[in-house]
């Protein structure tokens, strides 16, 4: 019975609408940035005569299941209508304007546009992807104690694990790496002039400290799941990886996935925490905006 | 109309619209039960090339690339890998060299370059898919000729001593991967 009473507290009973809302909320306005950005390569992503998509994806990958509403498009006027569509459903999701029909729209044109050209994706698309999926499930409208509130309950912890999956996967993947147990693997990632964004040079003054990067990076990309969840150890944890994913962020060429990373820290966030969040909001924006913006769309 | 029973004086919504006893059971069954494979599903597909995956692919596939949730997160794992890129040529129809260029350029964004690699790193690169896309940068071209170039990177020691230095300086492997026709694939100059 106690197995049973864990498993309905854990999975029924730790819904917070006010985290799941900033969430949705910080990872829309990124997708907001990253799509809008695409758009402006659109042919190259999607364009069947002028752009590089692959003409057969199932020499790639298995297509199998893999569905998409760009088959029934044909024209580019079409595809970037459907693209801007998709944007603006972004701008709305993001403030909670019918977010429960729009979770579900935009995951439909997410996951269209991933299968419409599988090579142009990277991971910060892979991972909205999942988001999406529980933003579809979860809703902080829903109320507690009713089919929607164990379902949004259900939709919060999965997107907890998610996390820890991501990051486990992460790091037992990279010991596979020669360059990840040797520790060179920072200075094979700095020194690419593809994916950093600045001339590295002076960081091979500094070998010690790369080496000792990379091993605290499989430590912790290794552990999260085992730290995240002592509250001794939250903090550190988290505070580490806001360091990590930012240095990602400002120093390669991967801004939006590293700014992703830190919002999802917003799931292991305590109430106070999001309460003196908002309150430095309401400080920055003035009560009647932040009302406005933000508070008008959610419960 | 069988089930009704099951439902009744249960199903009934009470305060706020919270149901009754046995619906919520009902309902926390249903809801455990799909939980419990989408947590498999995302547990075991990103190690599907297990025995346990194997096992289980004819259940997971189809939830898994429905939904896309088949996705390795291998983040710059196993190793970061090496920069890469196409180099090109672009031919008139006397066979005079037009223009000779890389792709990806140095200012677009990661997604293309992303892509790029996705297409480069396959060990049969769809020569007809770039070309066509090459093509479309060089409007008067006749035929595209491409090479596949990977670069070395240089040695920690090497930079710091100043005997090597960053970027695109060490060729590793220069391979020619074709010549194509403009018009063969669709855009013709």
């Amino acid at each position: 019975m106690n197995a049973l009473k864990s498993w309905n507290q854990f999975w029924f009973e730790s819904f917070a609408p006010r985290n799941w809302y900033w969430l949705r909320f910080a990872m829309c306005s990124l997708m907001v940035g990253t799509y809008t950005a695409r758009h402006l390569y659109l042919e190259e992503f999607f364009s069947v005569t002028r752009g590089l998509p692959i003409s057969d994806p199932s020499a790639f990958a298995t297509m199998s299941y893999r569905w998409s509403v760009m088959q029934w498009l044909s024209s580019e006027a079409a595809i970037s209508g459907l693209h801007f569509a998709f944007v603006v459903g972004l701008v709305l999701l993001a403030l909670g304007v019918w977010a429960r029909v729009l979770s579900i729209l935009v995951f439909v044109l997410h996951v269209s546009f991933v299968h419409a050209n599988i090579g142009a994706v990277y991971g910060v698309d892979l991972l909205f992807i999942f988001f999406l999926f529980y933003f579809c499930i979860g809703n902080e409208r829903s109320k507690k104690n009713t089919p929607g509130g164990w379902l949004s309950s259900v939709a919060f912890r999965l997107a907890q694990i998610q996390l820890c999956i991501v990051y486990a996967y992460s790091g037992l993947e990279k010991l596979k790496g020669v360059t990840w147990w040797k520790g060179e693997s920072l200075w094979n990632v700095l020194a690419n002039p593809q994916l950093s964004r600045f001339d590295f040079t002076w960081v091979s003054q500094f070998p010690l400290l790369l080496v000792i990067s990379v091993y605290l990076t499989l430590f912790w990309e290794i552990y999260f799941a085992a730290l995240i969840w002592n509250p001794k150890m939250r903090r550190v944890t988290l505070l580490f990886g806001v360091g990590f994913h930012l240095s990602i962020a400002l120093l390669m060429n991967l801004f939006w996935f590293g700014a992703f990373m830190v919002t999802t820290y917003v799931l292991f966030l305590k109430a106070e925490e999001i309460q003196w969040f908002e309150n430095k909001l309401k400080s920055l924006f003035g009560d009647r905006v932040f009302q406005t913006v933000f508070v008008a769309h959610r419960a | 109309m069988s089930w009704a029973f099951l439902f009744r004086g249960s199903s009934r919504t009470l305060q706020n619209g919270e149901v009754g006893p046995l619906s919520s059971k009902l309902w926390k069954f249903g809801i455990s039960a799909w939980l419990s494979v989408h947590l498999v599903a995302i547990l075991i597909t990103p190690n599907r090339a297990t025995y346990l995956g194997e096992k289980l692919r004819p259940i997971l596939e189809p939830y898994a690339h429905f939904f896309e949730l088949a996705t390795p997160w291998g983040f710059f794992a196993p190793d970061p890998g090496p920069p890469m890129r196409l180099e090109y040529e672009s031919v008139s129809s006397s066979g005079e060299t037009l223009g000779h260029d890389y792709w990806p350029p140095a200012e677009v964004p990661w997604r293309s370059v992303a892509l790029t690699h996705f297409v480069i790193k396959h060990e049969k690169m769809p020569v007809g898919d770039v070309a066509r896309f090459l093509c479309s940068k060089s409007r008067s071209a006749q035929n595209i000729r491409i090479w596949k170039v990977v670069y070395g990177m240089p040695d920690l020691l090497e930079v710091q001593a100043g005997r090597a230095k960053l970027g695109f300086d060490q060729v590793l492997k220069r391979t020619f991967m074709g010549e194509v026709s403009c018009a063969a694939s669709g855009e013709a100059g």
